[in-house]
């Protein structure tokens, strides 16, 4: 009876062993390539969150500027000054707006902010609706704050002011 | 072996082309538009002066002074003052409260312009800087009728 015996090529062993680290060394010079690719690609990625949580807060001062409860009729851009005074009174609408912090103020003609009370409303230039401890990042815009003036004749004012705002949401 | 050395090769080659594009920043513009200058520009055009044209107490808009000083620069208000004057004395005064310039500040300067636009024709009417403007800048403008053309309020802020 024959035996059978397999003969064993040195070389292709060798071989074959080169091409076993050739395989595993691409495998691994492809991981580092993805590892950096993945790290520089999410890098940016707090950044661009940042980026556009302001986006998101600059267009709630804008909604907020359009609101029924603070608009005036034939002006997009405007904030009824006398109907903010009243809100601001009005225990109905406290906890209305889910916001940190909300106030308006005229900045034109300039002048040191003095609070707005049913009180000192003639001289008073700022109304802060809400006041909370943390009201994290403020953004403003601004917007024209109109109110009634009656002296010589009742009439529309409009002045420059600033719409303040932080939060996410408004309701209605 | 080769074969290895011509994949790291390749692999290192397009690697190197998709990093510069995803890096590469966007050249800065000289110039940005910007909404919240928009904004201003509207707020400030909407505001109230203490000049009325035809009687008391129908006091002006401020665009409607830089339209008067555009089509008869000798109108007066019924308190006497010039419109153009007023328009101006206003403009200064809105733009040096709403914007703090200086070389230590985040904005360097401004450049307000106000110009009426018919066709090819421009004329200037308001032209008020302050600081310095020789960078970059956001900007915005605000056009209003004048018929038969139009005015264009433009704001450069520089920083």
């Amino acid at each position: 009876m024959m035996g059978l015996r397999a003969s064993y090529s040195k070389t292709g062993q060798v071989k074959m062993q080169q091409m076993a680290f050739v395989l595993v060394a691409i495998i691994i010079f492809f991981a580092l390539v993805a590892l950096i690719y993945l790290s520089i690609a999410f890098g940016g990625l707090e950044k661009n969150a940042g980026e556009l949580r302001n986006k998101e807060a600059k267009e709630l001062v804008k909604k907020l500027a359009g609101s029924a409860e603070l608009f005036v009729e034939g002006c997009s851009n405007c904030v009824d000054f006398d109907k903010a005074v009243i809100l601001k009174e009005r225990a109905s609408y406290k906890g209305f707006w889910n916001l940190g912090y909300f106030a308006i103020e005229i900045t034109y003609p300039e002048s040191q902010p003095i609070e707005c009370s049913k009180a000192n409303y003639d001289e008073c230039n700022k109304i802060t609706l809400i006041d909370n401890a943390e009201p994290g990042n403020v953004n403003s815009a601004f917007v024209s704050v109109c109110r009634i003036e009656n002296s010589n004749g009742a009439y529309r004012k409009c002045e420059i002011g600033k719409i303040y705002a932080s939060g996410e949401q408004i309701t209605g | 072996m080769v074969g290895f050395i011509v994949i790291v090769v390749l692999v290192a080659i397009v690697s190197v082309v998709l990093l510069g594009i995803s890096l590469r920043e966007k050249t800065p513009s000289a110039g940005r538009g910007s909404s919240e200058i928009y904004q201003f520009l509207e707020s400030m055009m909407g505001y109230t002066t203490d000049c009325a044209l035809q009687y008391e107490p129908d006091y002006s808009e401020l665009i409607e002074l830089i339209t008067e000083c555009n089509s008869n620069s000798a109108m007066i208000c019924t308190n006497e003052e010039n419109v153009c004057d007023k328009g101006e004395t206003n403009i200064k005064g809105i733009l040096s409260s709403s914007f703090k310039v200086g070389e230590d500040r985040p904005i360097k300067g401004y450049e307000f312009e106000a110009v009426y636009v018919n066709e090819d024709k421009k004329d200037a009417i308001f032209n008020i800087s302050e600081g310095i403007c020789d960078g970059s800048f956001e900007g915005s403008e605000y056009i209003s009728s004048a018929f038969p053309g139009t005015i264009v309020n433009s704001l450069k802020l520089c920083s």
